[in-house]
């Protein structure tokens, strides 16, 4: 009996020890960019999170490929985190139950996790944003705050293109306002070269989408040469509307050519801008794009980046159903 | 289990494979909506090759992409995808992109929502698969795409059916229902053909991937066989013990192929499909146990392969324990279902909207109704009399389920909205019946109209109760929407309009409900305002017809009868695809046949689709326009005429046949447009393909009609049109053959018809015998007869022809001279037969003429020639074979006719000039003269006839002098009707040119009248007037005739000039030569001598060689 309650004593121990220990351990759900694609998870202690990405076991995840992270937290507050982490209740009701998880000790002693938290919260509220546009200014108004105060967290990564993206949202689309975001992103001190190269191709995006395509060049210039991405995009900035037939051309070459579903997705996105920019073939833009968010959807900004087009174009077909649902999918709905 | 339900599952449930979307989102991968999976489970397994080979090419993933499209709930961007491929198709896929097509077009028609839109695109996918069956010789493919296909007509007639169990028992839903059958049996064949031949394809391979695949394929095939059988079984009738025993054999029948399915293979998902559908067959068989059983074994099961099945088992399952009322403890019964519904509503989130999910929901919905009822204290009337919070909270949770179901069509659309109005007014309770100025806000009102709106459907209500009742929706409804404010959803306030809409003309309040419904139509883009713009079209069509009804004057309703137009082109342009614009259609063609444009007509008719209620209406009135159409004085090109007639064809073509069981209303419908089918292909050219099937769709009506509850009074009629066109499709066999010289087989075809109709005259005459329309009847079998008779004359059988002019005597009754008519055109056509074979080696002249004569010589043997009639018309017989000898023979003997008898007297003296007549072309003048004499003397003295027979007579004779003589006698007499004619045509062109003239309604109604007054007179100086010209022109003929004797040799051409300008003056002055057939006379008299012709061109005649 009393080896037993000895052992007992034992167990309790080590696992009142294995909680303390696990606080800051968490999952990382990510993005797998080569081979396959798909999403992987690596688990274990979370030893550093940054602008560039998260340590976790020993591996560094960049913040460009992060989609989720799931903390373990202490019992106390487990089942409760874990029944707001699963987000089914409406994004409000969220928040409420976020907010309320943020005023417990064992939260606001826990650095990654209350930021990652209060990163749910400003994501969630920039998801309520079809609610009107006070609800837009609400958003981004935490996303600037979120930004100010937490300048070297991997969370700036998603929430700029949020930011991007609700710039555009605004009533009329305030592109300029869009790039600085993506600027101050490439710029932010420790800023990965994946996450500063996907920030210069989406202003490049941006500018070609405000017609500044000597400034787009200019960008495009500045990006290293051996970037395969790069002559995609030359193809794209150089698709004057007299020549946007030889564009496309060279883009169907080049998706024919290459095996790359990342490659294939940017090229089927620029394929599409171009085709976009003649009213007669805005359908075979509607496909382009669809290419991307149905097959070659391992790059999730390319796939964003489709889904956000594919929400436009629907809308100017006037098929507001679809329209709605890419919209609603922008917003992580 | 209900038919509906199990219709319902049916559109699901059947599936294979499981499969992974791309990596979406941060959940990760995403499975395929099951129903997606399910249908494309077949076609996964087909493709895999294709897709392989797309690879290794380098192309691009283009079925892949396609399945991903769908997947997505994009079937329409799929099959748009694929028919832009089509244009310039990969290397690859060349061969079998048309059968992608066709599959893209049926996956789209499984996710349309639109009852007619998906009834478009089945019809569109039907045929892109026969195409291609027609099209291919690949032996694999064509296997499957013939089991596509049949699963495509299957599934045509599971929405049918489904159609069908949405609305209440009644006609509609009977003959949707019974048009579902024929699918069913379609659906069974091929599926039964598209087995047979994958089986014989795994016989004949020996590649195990092959085999694997197509062994696949089988049990998909024999898994669409069970389930198409069981749907055949629900679509029977079951209204008496014998039809309910058949229809359980049936479905017996079904679960046996199901279960030997179900017990073949674990490893494939067909086989757990099999169970759950073999459990609903028991479940339809009242066996409940053993449905519960199958759907327990599967639920259950955790494999891959059964993943589909256990969803839809469960669902089932959920719903047989919900039906379940002998559980001891109900209550907490129902508590464990709930908790089971909204588990599996969790764990199926990608199926929630799929119609198994859509069926868990409406499960749950009513558990919770019922739960929140459970105990509550009811009023008189069943009205919960007051609700607790709990049964409140619980109430509002079921009403957002109903409503999230009403919010798209599926099967339980209706049946949500009804349940849904019921909890509402347990909701409002006594509020939904208080005052309406008391309703404080728009939704209180919205609800209130809502409740008083189920109240209407709930049984029947006298007159007042139910007016009231729309007192109480109008009231509420129109205080609602003054009270809306901008905080109300606008969807609900567009609702909450045409509801008003539809109130108002229920109500009778046709103006309001006229100019709101056009205002919501002008302002609604969406389905609702097409919705609202017809009930406009409907308020305005009781409109007019009240003015009708109160004599209002007739610029009163045009008024209205251009705007109810102007609101139905307006709906057509707007709502092209609605199905409520077919409504739109079928009014404008009303309007556009009564202005006598058949050819817009039958093109606004033709795009009427098959669901609008009145399809087979508007394809018979489609097919009406057409024949119309084919009128002299329709003003349209032979192309265009020959074009409207193949597109009313085709249209016609498409109406279902009339189904035993259906209603009497679609029944008539069907039958008349199929019987208007076959009147149109008779107008085509004549040829056996067409005579065929003018023959089989009679058998096949005559077959049908009398299985078909229609009214007792049409049903013979209808029954003798069949027959009609049957007999017509085998008399125009048969006549093709006569013209053939085939009177054998022409023989072969007739002689039992002919034996039908000899039955019938020997019989008791129907009762219906002296209706009007049976003399068209007996007319055909007329037609038979004498068809008959001149293919046995062809053939030299005396004796059988004298038989069939015993049968044609009492077919013809009392109508001798019909009969005599007929006869003599028998004769003629006989007689022209023989002219046409002149100059032909092989007798056949010789021989038919032979033929001819001996029937007459046998009719004309002493003992048959008692009837006057008879020996008329041979008489008249030998004399169109020019045996006038024997006529005057004949004739000669005609009996004289009784004073009193009026009719014979006529008769009589018919035959006394006939003799006369054939006296003279036999040339004996002499005894011609001789037998007039008494005529011109005594009753022939003023008879035109007579006169005229005196007059050829001496033109025959030579003596051109006294013929003229008479000719100018007859033209004196007969100028003043010739002069008060052409009074009439000036008079009539007088009043033409006023009338275009006139800027007054009273000068032009006044010129219109003039107008009417000299066609009246025209009318009647028409006869006398052509006779005053026919004298003239014998007087011309007589005159030429005279000049080319002899002695006017020298002067002959001066003399000929003079007659030339006789005609031409006649020419410029009578534009028709003064009757029906003298241009013609004109015309053979200028050839018969050439001189006269030449003249004639040098006076400057043209008309009567301007066509040459």
């Amino acid at each position: 009996m009393r080896e037993f309650m000895r052992y007992l004593a034992c167990v309790t121990c080590a696992a009142v020890a294995t909680t303390a220990l696990r606080a800051e351990d968490g999952k990382v759900s990510y993005r797998e960019r080569t081979g396959k694609g798909g999403v992987l998870t690596a688990s274990g202690r979370i030893e550093s999170e940054s602008l560039a990405g998260v340590r976790v076991g020993g591996k560094t995840i960049s913040s460009s490929e992060i989609i989720e992270i799931a903390y373990d937290v202490p019992g106390a507050v487990r089942l409760d985190y874990r029944s707001a982490a699963a987000e089914t209740k409406p994004p409000a009701e969220t928040i409420k139950d976020y907010e309320a998880l943020l005023k417990l000790p064992a939260v606001q002693s826990t650095k990654y996790l209350k930021r990652h938290i209060e990163y749910r919260v400003v994501a969630l509220t920039a998801a309520r944003t079809d609610e009107g546009a006070l609800q837009l200014k609400a958003a981004i108004d935490a996303i600037q705050k979120f930004k100010r105060e937490n300048a070297d967290a991997w969370q700036l990564v998603p929430l700029t293109r949020t930011l991007a993206r609700l710039m555009l949202d605004k009533d009329p689309p305030d592109p300029d306002a869009a790039r600085k975001a993506y600027d101050e992103l490439i710029a932010a001190p420790g800023a990965p070269p994946d996450v500063k190269l996907e920030g210069t191709l989406q202003v490049i995006d941006l500018l070609l989408l405000s017609g500044k395509t000597a400034d787009a060049q200019a960008r495009l210039a500045a990006l290293p040469a051996g970037d395969p991405r790069v002559p995609i995009y030359q193809i794209g900035v150089r698709a004057t509307p007299d020549k946007l037939a030889d564009a496309a051309k060279q883009l169907q070459e080049y998706i024919d050519k290459t095996t790359d579903p990342t490659l294939k997705a940017a090229a089927y996105n620029v394929l599409g801008d171009v085709y976009r920019r003649d009213p007669a073939h805005k359908k075979d833009a509607l496909y382009a794009y669809l290419y991307v968010d149905v097959i070659y959807n391992q790059d999730a900004v390319e796939t964003q980046k489709a889904v956000a087009r594919l929400a436009q174009l629907f809308d100017e077909f006037k098929d507001e159903p679809r329209a709605k649902q890419y919209r609603d999918r922008l917003r992580g709905k | 289990m209900t038919n509906d339900e199990l219709v319902v599952a049916g559109m699901s449930g059947h599936g294979v494979v499981q499969t992974q979307a791309a990596p979406v989102g941060k959940c990760g991968r995403r499975r395929l909506p099951s129903s997606f999976v399910i249908r494309h489970s077949l076609v996964i397994g087909i493709s895999s090759f294709v897709i392989f080979v797309a690879f290794a090419r380098g192309e691009e993933p283009h079925l892949e992409f396609v399945r991903g499209l769908q997947s997505r709930g994009m079937a329409d961007l799929a099959a748009d995808y694929l028919q832009r491929l089509s244009a310039n198709p990969p290397a690859n896929l060349r061969a079998i992109l048309p059968l992608e097509v066709a599959r893209a077009r049926a996956e789209q028609a499984h996710q349309e929502g639109d009852d007619k839109k998906r009834a478009g695109l089945f019809a569109a996918a039907r045929r892109d698969f026969e195409a291609f069956l027609a099209s291919t010789r690949d032996a694999k493919l064509t296997a499957r795409a013939n089991l596509e296909l049949a699963r495509l007509v299957a599934a045509q007639g599971k929405q049918k059916l489904a159609q069908a169990r949405r609305l209440d028992a009644g006609p509609p839903r009977k003959d949707l229902t019974a048009q579902a059958r024929p699918f069913f049996a379609d659906a069974a064949r091929r599926l039964q053909e598209s087995a047979a031949q994958i089986d014989a394809q795994i016989r004949g391979t020996t590649n195990p991937t092959e085999q694997r695949d197509l062994t696949r394929a089988l049990a998909q095939a024999r898994l669409e066989e069970g389930i198409n059988q069981l749907h055949q079984g629900v679509a029977m009738p079951d209204g008496t013990a014998a039809e309910i025993k058949d229809r359980a054999a049936v479905i017996g029948r079904a679960k046996e192929t199901l279960s030997r399915l179900g017990v073949q293979d674990s490893e494939e998902p067909a086989g757990w499909l099999a169970k759950v559908w073999a459990g609903r067959c028991a479940e339809e068989l009242d066996s409940k146990p053993e449905a519960r059983r199958s759907y327990e074994s599967v639920a259950g099961e955790k494999s891959d392969a059964a993943a589909d099945a256990a969803r839809t088992a469960s669902y089932l399952l959920l719903r047989l324990q919900a039906r379940d009322d002998q559980v001891p403890n109900r209550p907490a019964h129902i508590q464990k279902l709930i908790q089971a519904c909204d588990d599996w509503l969790s764990r199926y989130k990608s199926a929630v909207q799929t119609p198994d999910g859509q069926g868990v929901r409406y499960v749950l919905a009513n558990l919770l109704e019922e739960q929140a009822f459970a105990g509550v204290r009811r009023d008189e009337r069943g009205v919960p009399a007051t609700l607790p919070p709990g049964a409140r909270l619980t109430l509002g949770r079921a009403e957002k389920i109903y409503r999230d179901l009403i919010e798209t069509e599926n099967e339980f659309t209706e049946r949500a909205r009804g349940k849904r109005a019921g909890v509402l007014v347990a909701l409002m309770g006594e509020r939904a019946r208080d005052s309406v100025v008391r309703l404080t806000n728009f939704e209180e009102c919205y609800l209130a109209a809502q409740v008083a709106a189920f109240e209407l459907t709930q049984g029947r209500k006298p007159a007042a109760a139910r007016s009231a009742l729309y007192r109480r929706v109008i009231d509420s409804l129109k205080r609602g929407l003054v009270l809306a404010g901008p905080g109300d959803a606008p969807r609900d306030l567009a609702e909450a309009r045409v509801m008003l809409t539809y109130a108002y003309l229920a109500s009778g309040d046709s103006y309001s409900a006229a100019v709101l419904g056009e205002y919501l139509g002008r302002t609604l883009s969406t389905s609702r305002g097409a919705e609202a713009t017809a009930y406009a079209l409907q308020a305005y069509a009781r409109v007019i017809a009240l003015d009708r009804e109160r004599g209002a004057p007739p610029d009163e309703v045009k008024a209205d009868q251009r705007r109810l137009r102007q609101l139905a082109e307006t709906m057509e342009k707007a709502w092209p695809d609605e199905a409520a614009t077919d409504y739109a259609r079928h009014l404008l063609s009303d309007f556009l046949l009564e202005e006598g444009h058949y050819v817009e007509a039958c093109a606004m008719l033709a795009r009427i689709a098959p669901t609008y209620a009145g399809f087979a209406q508007a394809r018979y009135q489609l097919g009406a326009a057409a024949q119309k159409a084919q009128g002299k004085d329709v003003k349209l090109t032979p192309a265009q005429k020959q074009a409207l007639l193949t597109q009313a064809i085709a249209a016609l073509e498409q109406v279902p046949d009339p189904v035993p069981g259906a209603s009497e209303e679609s029944n008539l419908a069907a039958t008349l447009a199929k019987l208007q089918l076959g009147t149109l292909l008779l107008q085509r050219p004549p040829d056996a393909r067409t005579y065929d099937n003018v023959e089989s769709l009679g058998r096949r009506l005559a077959g049908l009609i009398p299985k078909l509850e229609l009214d007792d009074q049409a049903t013979p009629q209808l029954a003798a049109e069949a027959a009609k066109l049957q007999m017509t499709g085998s008399e125009g066999k048969a006549y093709l053959h006569l013209k053939a010289a085939r009177p054998a087989e022409a023989r072969k075809l007739l002689d039992p018809i002919v034996a039908q109709i000899r039955k019938e005259l020997d019989g008791k005459p129907p009762a219906h015998a002296e209706e009007p329309w049976f003399e068209s009847y007996r007319d055909v079998q007329r037609q038979i007869l004498l068809l008959a008779l001149r293919a046995g004359i062809q053939e030299n059988q005396t004796a059988a022809a004298r038989q069939l002019l015993d049968t044609l005597r009492k077919a013809t009754a009392d109508k001798a001279d019909l009969l005599n008519e007929r006869l003599l055109q028998v004769v003629t056509l006989l007689k022209q037969d023989a002219e046409a074979l002149k100059g032909k080696s092989g007798g056949g002249r010789d021989q038919l003429e032979k033929g001819l004569v001996a029937f007459l010589d046998d009719l004309a043997a002493p003992e048959r020639l008692s009837v006057p009639e008879t020996r008329l018309f041979v008489a008249q017989a030998y004399s169109n074979l020019e045996r006038h000898d024997k006529a005057a023979a004949l004739l000669k003997a005609f009996p004289a006719a009784k004073e009193a008898d009026d009719q014979a007297q006529q008769t009589a003296r018919y035959a006394q000039l006939l003799y006369v007549r054939e006296l003279r072309l036999s040339k004996d003048f002499k005894a011609a003269k001789a037998a007039l004499q008494p005529i011109v003397s005594g009753w022939g003295k003023t008879d035109l006839n007579a006169l005229r027979e005196a007059l050829l007579l001496l033109e025959d004779e030579g003596s051109y002098s006294g013929a003229v003589n008479i000719a100018r006698d007859v033209q004196q007499q007969l100028s003043r009707s010739r002069l008060e004619y052409d009074k009439a045509v000036l008079a009539e062109r007088k009043a033409d040119a006023d009338e275009r003239r006139a800027t007054t309604e009273e000068t032009r109604t006044a010129a219109q009248l003039t107008r009417q007054a000299a066609q009246q007179a025209k009318e009647r100086a028409l006869n006398l007037r052509e006779r005053y010209w026919e004298f003239y022109f014998y007087e011309v003929r007589c005159r030429v005739k005279n000049d080319l004797k002899p002695q006017y040799q020298k002067e002959r051409d001066q003399r000929l000039t003079k007659n030339a300008k006789l005609i031409v003056n006649l020419e410029n002055g009578q534009e028709d030569f003064g009757g029906r057939d003298l241009r013609e006379k004109y015309r053979e008299l200028l050839v018969s001598v050439p001189a006269l012709k030449k003249a004639y061109t040098d006076q400057g005649g043209r008309k009567l060689f301007a066509d040459k």
